[in-house]
């Protein structure tokens, strides 16, 4: 079974477009689902596997993990330069944003947005991310592979250990399965 | 310039320190700006992270709010490329390498052993989100309405924009 998902790679006008598109548009804390959308779903440059191996390194990996996967999945798609064009792509317009509101912040002019549209985005955000991990679970293959991730999922989220912990706990059963399955 | 560098250490350290998403170095980053080194006030590092929240991108970008505050634009550089620059760095050389080790079985297996680890990692993700973002019956119902409307709205964008305007006309 080949895992990588369709034809030519994106050239770096591609990828430009692209991650600019979702450094524009990516409000909220889900920011998964915008690259769900816009890779897998519009682009289909990878399939929900591949974003799922991509998310695992990234978080598995020191930093913040939605700068990690840009750098990644701009590495994957097209090389070096791809992976300094998606984290450009993707910090830059949100930055100059924040650095405009912040500038009217510190002059005593706090952007009405801090008020009930903050609140509205997170909590629809949440909504959305979740409707991007329903969507994910296509990467993940049997009953054992859904019993690790209900346990990653107790450990990391309800029972808040600590990530290296978690992974401790998490990985060797995963790596026993994935060969079990695969062999 | 020792002030620039102190900013750059700061958020260099604690951009290592964020194992598995931005959202776990809160406190750490908190502690730091505010009482460590008097960067922001309590405040202000509070409105920092919702300006995080109603701007697109990383929402560790709040760190260029603090950066700002401290050392005007060349601060918010500092801080943003210490923030994204060395992590990204080596995330895109273990890319690379991921990519060269190719199709053997050891690494199938390997991609096999990640995908549901991650797959749990974003699942709790979102159970921190749910106790960030939903504070009461009307945020509960905005977040239900999104998971609902997602089923049939592929836009993320379309959604959220559609419910901050819900926000203005409902949260007040």
């Amino acid at each position: 079974m080949s895992r990588r998902s369709s034809g030519p790679r994106p050239s770096l006008a591609e990828i430009l477009r692209a991650f600019l598109w979702i450094g524009l548009i990516s409000f909220g804390i889900g920011r998964v689902a915008y690259f769900q959308d816009e890779l897998v779903r519009r682009r289909q440059w990878l399939t929900n596997a591949e974003l799922l191996e991509a998310i695992a390194l990234s978080h598995v990996l020191p930093g913040p993990s939605i700068g990690n996967l840009a750098a990644y999945l701009g590495q994957r798609l097209a090389g070096w330069r791809g992976a300094l064009l998606a984290v450009g792509c993707l910090t830059v317009p949100g930055g100059a944003m924040i650095l405009g509101l912040a500038w009217l912040y510190f002059r005593g002019m706090p952007p009405a947005v801090t008020g009930p549209i903050g609140r509205a985005v997170s909590a629809a955000s949440v909504g959305v991310a979740v409707a991007a991990v329903v969507r994910l679970r296509g990467g993940v293959h049997g009953g054992g592979a859904y019993a690790i991730a209900g346990l990653t999922f107790l450990l990391f989220g309800p029972l808040h250990w600590p990530i290296h912990w978690v992974l401790l706990a998490c990985l060797p059963p995963a790596f026993v399965l994935a060969r079990r399955r695969l062999r | 310039m020792t002030g620039l560098l102190e900013l750059g250490l700061a958020f260099g350290r604690l951009s290592l320190l964020a194992f598995g998403g931005g959202l776990g170095i809160l406190p750490e980053m908190e502690r730091q700006a505010v009482e460590a080194h008097g960067w922001v006030s309590h405040r202000e590092f509070v409105d920092a992270f919702a300006l995080s929240q109603v701007t697109p991108g990383p929402g560790m970008l709040m760190v260029l709010v603090i950066g700002f505050r401290q050392a005007g634009l060349v601060g918010a550089l500092v801080a943003g490329v210490a923030m994204f620059g060395p992590t990204a760095t080596l995330v895109a050389v273990v890319a690379d390498r991921w990519s060269r080790l190719g199709t053997s079985p050891l690494v199938e297996v390997l991609r096999e052993t990640l995908t549901p680890v991650a797959f749990g990692l974003l699942a709790a993700g979102c159970y921190t989100l749910v106790r960030v973002g939903v504070d009461g019956a009307a945020t509960g119902a905005l977040a239900l309405g999104a998971l609902v409307v997602a089923g049939w709205v592929r836009s993320p964008a379309l959604i959220i924009g559609v419910s901050a305007m819900l926000g203005l006309a409902l949260l007040r």
